[in-house]
């Protein structure tokens, strides 16, 4: 409810039918003399400018050569100013000019009719003359005003004098009355008189004006002005009916009250007019509605509206009508209209509290300034308290576009803070709980990580009081699997150490990356595989076959067999006890062998050497003379999650066990997804180990005559198979080399073998055939077109790279075929070629060695060696790869499978060496990457993951066959009959055995840009901090695991074993590892040692206490065995770690 | 808390022009809802069928939501798509409909539109197929002014729909 105040003060006809000659010619005169005042307002009008004026001309003429361009400028706008100033004045003279013909034209009319009816009356008044004259220079000082009455006579000359003296100053004739003017008004000018214009004149009386006047007079009083008031057009007061004064004016002097309650739309004034019972409409008038600051007070201010309107009136009596001609005295034809002003007061009433009680204004438009203000706000009260204050319409047309703008930006920061935006705060009223209880409730949790696969798919109770801690434990396990943080679970120790917690830091950071990508991968690909939703019927096509052979005359006498498909139950439908590994070891081969007596070898030895020290020729062949005694007890033992099993006890280097082993598959919680199978808690670890263990014959006078056993072992090597290996092949029947340590001391090979690696012959299966390996059909992968896969290359190129991989499948038997596009880390698809540039190796590294040397290369193959690899999230079934590029390898410090290579491969290159990465098969994975260069014309076959390199004819070499070939100018695929890598032509430029991606080498496919790497220093404190730690913590464990037996740790040995360590990584890249040995040898000459040092990359502490727990050097309980233990770390830069263990059992003399 | 379960099927459609139907269908609901597990959106197959003019679909829809209000209460929206011979896809009607607000099973009608284009287009798609579509499909459920639009009436899209609801009768809401 509001209140608006209308008062409406009064009205004012400029123009009626009844008016006279008189009233229009007084109207007239009336508006000149606005027009003066208005004119007049101007300071110092006329002459002040004119003096001035001419003074400025005279300054420009005679100084313009002096001036700056920039002054004269300045002096001309000057001049302009001055120029329209003076303009302005000459117009006032007019208007005075003609306001006095109006007067004279007015007494004229007057005169003839001899009454009068107006109350006009002007007056011209004299003002002091205070600028510029001469003349008047006595009487400034002290102004005076002259009141000149203008009566008839006197205004007349007084004017006429005036206007002759302005035609003098232009012509200059008529000297009489110029000299006469200026003697009578020596100092008034047109500029100093002023026309007041006063209502004092008396009006005739009516009883002595003509007929027609009278009768006008009687007309005006006659009607009466009513002014009605509607507000949304609706009628709601009208003011008092009276009648206008002579003047045609009108005092209304009301106050309206308009007490509303819808919003105003319009108010509207009717002026009406009643003569007798006739009421005419004079005019319309709308009123704006004010600002809801106007409120009513004595200080309201009153507006003055003019209104005016056409219907012809016809002059009648004395009056000139109105919309007619009508001719004036001056015989000057003019059509005038009734028009009129109203002066009115609209504001907003006050209430008791001086609050006003005007609606809120209503803003149709919400501009976008406004928008903004209201974004800005944060919380929800404020912006809330926004909204309303700028009173903002979302269903106007006119806000969609703002109201899609606010709302997404609401949703967005909702989004950004995880609440939900209300637009309006009613909504919350409603609800019945609020999100702090969503977030409490356990139900809810559980059920959330159900659905995301982050607990076992098992019901949930329904009320949160019947859920268990247990099962939030399942749930944070399974939530560490799927964040692939490692599952290792740091000690608290391990915070202390910036190194480990550095690098453990990192590899959380590439499994993070790498999880993400193939989760992007994966969801992408799931889209767009046919294979997954449809599994299609492959018999269809045969009935087309045996249609064409029908035309075949000769049927081939060997049918074609179809290869039957085994019977493979789906992964997803396993559970445990189901699956089962069986592990078959037949045999295994090149053992090393026990030095019965090394020290009787040495000794001797040493005897050579004292007697011809400069003969090596001696003592070589001395040393091939004392061949000790060959004699090794193997056995082995298998070990599958958690779960060992030993083999028996077999004699010789060359033993023979056929024994077989099934352990139970148990996947974690039961999650039989690839994930969950392929993680590396399941790898197969058969351990090769010697066994020392011997009886001694106990005779005791209590329990009379027993054996003691005294177990103990030598560690020999191990293999390890990985899950995912088997998951992918299902079958695993490989003579496997076996993972030796650098050094064995105390052991060596048999004289008849001499090849120093020994290998495993052995057969993995799982029962049921499990293969994850899917063997997707052509059609499947040729309709996986590569850029549904978000990707910056040129689409041409990728469209290139598609098609010589449909080719390559085409030509192959098996359907193989090398990916020239692989995923970045950001799973992007990029050409491979993309990764390869040169790159320069730290500078420490390659200190001593020449280019291009071959010692260059072998240490460069250490140093790659020596970073570590994340572990592969699921191996199986992807048909696509994800590489690391070498920056992000050697800033995380961490590489993956093929990324690794791709490093040493751009090392080579910064080497000048010709280098490519060779994609092919090894004898324990699928699909695996190596290095080959080619140097003299030789070809060698490296493995970035162990820094070891084979000749081409190795047969040791892992690597079995080759599919293609990458560096960053091409792509090449190997089109040969035969895939063995030591018989096939590495020649690239025959294109019967190499099929290349680019014919003719595209420029925008290569890269070959080199590679910037930033390498920093390690602080090697903080190494040498490590290397305590390790040792302290390698020491603690081992004599933890020997717990009821007494570890006695040999101080020295330890010493020389470091000392061993470092000339082991020093002399990594040449093969003279024995003459160390012999050296530690040499100083123990009261023990008998056997060890071995271990080198692996440093990832965490855990996977170090791991491996030396895997080598078993504690379980030796033989009476007199002291141990030692040696760590040594070589830091590299960029944390890369190359970390060796040497673990040693000294066995007294007897 | 109060949870909705929403379990059943898009059965299929009828009443277009052609009857090689796939649909999109999505299900839209305020802020105050929280998916617990299921999912929101998806694609039918294409369905040509052989005898009929309806096209089955029998799409599995399973949702899980929690509330905390009743405001936003899940809305279905369908997008209905025909794919020609050539493996072209075209539009053919928008539609939505509210998830019955009672348990137990219901049988949903949607009706679906789809915008007209101008006359020229029309002709054009009387052709070769084609025509306009919504440039945001949030227009299909959301309250904005549509009086631009013009459209024409399409066939209809049958859902079945089971609703269990737990704990509305907690929080005042009578089911």
């Amino acid at each position: 409810m509001w209140q608006l105040d209308l008062s409406l003060a009064g009205l004012l006809f400029t123009h009626h039918p009844l008016f006279t000659r008189e009233h229009v010619l007084a109207q007239n005169l009336h508006e000149l003399h606005e027009l003066y005042l208005k004119k007049r307002q101007m300071p110092d009008a006329t002459t002040a400018p004119r003096g001035k004026l001419k003074g400025l001309e005279e300054l420009e003429s005679g100084e313009r050569d002096w001036f700056l361009a920039g002054n004269q400028l300045g002096t001309k706008q000057e001049i302009r100013r001055d120029t329209e100033r003076q303009r302005r004045g000459i117009e006032a003279d007019y208007l005075l000019k003609n306001m006095c013909n109006r007067w004279t034209a007015i007494k004229k009319h007057r005169a003839e009719n001899a009454f009068t009816s107006t109350t006009v009356r002007l007056q011209l008044h004299d003002r002091p003359k205070d600028t510029g004259g001469n003349k008047s220079a006595t009487r400034s000082g002290k102004p005076e005003e002259i009141f000149a009455t203008a009566e008839d006579g006197v205004f007349k000359r007084r004017f006429s004098d005036h206007l002759d003296q302005k035609e003098e100053d232009t012509s200059g004739p008529g000297e009489r009355l110029k000299n006469q003017a200026h003697q009578a008004y020596p100092a008034i000018s047109r500029s100093d008189l002023i026309p007041v214009l006063s209502r004092s004149r008396s009006i005739t009386p009516s009883l002595s004006c003509p007929l027609g006047e009278r009768i006008r007079r009687y007309e005006l009083l006659r009607r009466k002005i009513t002014v009605k008031i509607f507000y949304n057009e609706k009628l709601v007061s009208f003011s008092d009916p009276a009648s206008l004064d002579g003047d045609f004016r009108l005092n209304i002097q009301q106050v309206f009250h308009i007490r509303i309650m819808h919003r105003s739309e319009n108010i509207m004034l009717q002026i009406c007019e009643t003569s007798g019972q006739k009421s005419t409409e004079v005019a319309k008038v709308y009123l704006p509605i004010p600002d809801r600051n106007v409120r009513s007070s004595c200080t309201s201010p009153l507006e003055t509206v003019e209104f005016s309107n056409k219907p012809v009136v016809q002059p009648h009596y004395d009056g000139v009508g109105s919309n007619v001609t009508c001719i004036l005295n001056d015989k000057q034809p003019g059509y005038l209209l009734s028009r009129g002003r109203l002066t009115y007061g609209l504001s907003w009433a006050v209430k008791e509290s001086l609050f006003s009680t005007a609606p809120k204004a209503t803003k149709p438009n919400f501009t976008n300034s406004q928008t903004c203000q209201v974004l800005k706000s944060h919380t929800h009260e404020e912006l809330l308290g926004r909204l309303s204050d700028v009173n903002y319409d979302p269903n106007h047309p006119a806000n969609t576009a703002n109201q899609g703008l606010l709302r997404e930006a609401c949703e967005r920061r909702a989004g950004a803070r995880g609440g939900c935006f209300h637009m309006y705060a009613c909504e919350e009223e409603f609800d019945f709980t609020t999100e702090e209880d969503f977030d409490k409730s356990r139900r809810f949790e559980l059920l959330r990580a159900r659905s995301g696969r982050l607990a076992p798919p098992e019901a949930i109770p329904l009320h949160d009081s019947q859920i268990k801690d247990s099962m939030f434990a399942v749930t944070t396990h399974f939530k560490k699997e799927y964040s692939a943080v490692p599952r290792s679970s740091p000690v608290e120790e391990e915070e202390e150490d910036p190194i480990s917690s550095h690098i453990l830091h990192n590899i959380q950071q590439t499994q993070r990356m790498l999880y993400s990508a193939k989760r992007r991968i994966d969801d992408i690909r799931k889209k767009y595989k046919l294979s997954d939703i449809v599994k299609e019927h492959h018999g269809a096509d045969s009935p087309k076959r045996s249609g064409w052979d029908i035309f075949r005359g000769l049927r081939p006498l060997n049918p074609r067999r179809s290869t039957v498909r085994k019977l493979v139950p789906p992964i997803s439908l396993l559970a445990d006890t189901h699956l089962k590994v069986r592990v078959t070891v037949n045999s295994a081969l090149g053992l090393p062998v026990r030095q019965k007596d090394p020290l009787k070898r040495t000794r001797t030895r040493h005897v050579f050497w004292r007697g011809l020290p400069a003969s090596t020729n001696r003592a070589t062949f001395s040393e091939e003379e004392v061949i000790p005694e060959v004699d090794v007890q193997p056995f082995f033992e298998v070990r599958f999650q958690g779960i060992t099993r030993r083999s028996r006890v077999k004699q010789g280097p060359n033993p023979h066990w056929k024994e077989d082993f099934t352990f139970d598959f148990r996947a974690k919680g039961g999650d039989y997804s690839l994930e969950g199978l392929s993680s590396a808690e399941n790898d197969i670890v058969i351990n090769m180990f010697d066994n020392i263990s011997f009886h001694r014959a106990e005779t005791s006078v209590l329990k009379g005559d027993r054996a003691q056993v005294f177990p103990g072992r030598q560690w020999l090597g191990s293999v390890t198979i990985p899950f995912t290996t088997l998951l992918q092949q299902s079958t695993v029947c490989e003579s496997l080399p076996i993972g030796q340590p650098p050094l064995l001391l105390g052991y060596t090979w048999p004289e008849a073998v001499r090849t120093e690696q020994s290998s495993l012959e052995v057969f993995v299966n799982l029962d049921p055939p499990v293969s994850m390996a899917t063997e997707p059909s052509a059609r499947d992968e040729d309709q996986i077109s590569q850029w549904l896969f978000p990707s910056d290359e040129e689409e041409g190129l990728l469209r290139q790279a598609f098609e010589f991989e449909r080719q390559c499948r085409a030509t192959s038997e098996k359907k193989q075929w090398v990916s020239t596009t692989v995923f970045n880390s950001d799973a992007r698809l990029v050409l491979a070629t993309r990764f390869f540039g040169p790159l320069a190796p730290p500078k420490a590294i390659l200190q001593d060695t020449s280019l291009n040397s071959m010692t260059a290369l072998v240490i460069l193959a250490m140093f790659v060696s020596v970073i570590p690899t994340a572990p592969c999230l699921s191996g199986g079934g992807d048909s696509r790869v994800m590489w690391f590029s070498s920056e992000q390898c050697l800033e995380l410090a961490v590489g993956n499978h093929t990324s690794l290579a791709v490093l040493l491969c751009n090392l080579f290159h910064y080497q000048r060496v010709e280098a490519w990465l060779l994609l092919g098969e090894s004898v324990l994975e699928k699909e695996t990457s190596y290095i080959l260069t080619k140097i003299n014309h030789t070809y060698l076959v490296w493995n970035p993951r162990d820094g070891r390199h084979y000749d081409k004819r190795d047969t040791r070499c892992p690597l079995r066959t080759v599919k293609g070939l990458v560096n960053g100018r091409n792509v090449w695929f190997n089109v040969q009959r035969t895939k063995q890598t030591s018989v096939i032509n590495f020649d690239l430029s025959d294109p019967g055995s190499w099929k290349a991606l680019f014919l003719n080498g595209s420029p925008a496919a290569t890269s070959g840009l080199p590679i910037q790497v930033k390498y920093r220093p390690v602080e090697m404190e903080l190494v040498y901090a490590l290397r305590r730690r390790v040792e302290v913590k390698l020491r603690n464990s081992i004599m933890e695991w020997r717990l009821p037996h007494i570890t006695r740790w040999n101080t020295k040995c330890s010493e020389m074993l470091r000392e061993a360590l470092e000339l082991l990584e020093r002399a990594r890249s040449s093969d003279s590892v024995p003459t160390e040995t012999v050296q530690v040898l040499e100083t123990m000459t009261d023990y008998k040692v056997t060890g071995f040092p271990l080198h692996l990359p440093y990832r965490d502490l855990n996977s170090l206490v791991d491996t030396v727990h895997n080598t078993g050097i504690h379980s030796t309980e033989i009476p007199g065995t002291a141990l030692a233990l040696a760590v040594y770390i070589r830091p590299y830069p960029n944390l890369i770690l190359s970390t060796w263990v040497f673990l040693a059992r000294l066995a007294q003399r007897q | 808390m109060a949870e909705l379960h929403i379990i059943g099927q898009i059965v299929g459609a009828s009443g277009f022009p052609q009857s090689s139907l796939f649909c999109k269908w999505g299900i839209h609901t305020g802020g105050a809802w929280r998916l617990l597990s299921g999912l929101k959106e998806g694609q039918t197959q294409v369905d040509l069928p052989q005898t009929g003019d309806m096209a089955y679909w029998s799409h599995p829809i399973d949702l899980h939501y929690t509330t905390k209000g009743l405001q936003g209460w899940p809305k279905l929206h369908l997008q209905v798509w025909h794919q020609d011979s050539f493996g072209r896809c075209q539009l053919y009607g928008y539609g939505y409909c509210h998830v019955p607000s009672s348990p137990g099973q219901h049988t949903v009608r949607c009706a679906t539109w789809r915008p007209l284009g101008s006359w020229q287009e029309q002709l054009a798609q009387m052709f070769v197929g084609g025509g306009p579509q919504l440039r945001s499909p949030d227009l299909i459920y959301s309250g904005a002014d549509r009086y631009r639009l013009q459209t024409e009436a399409m066939g209809t899209v049958e859902l079945d729909l089971g609703i269990i609801m737990r704990h509305f009768d907690k929080h005042g809401v009578e089911c």
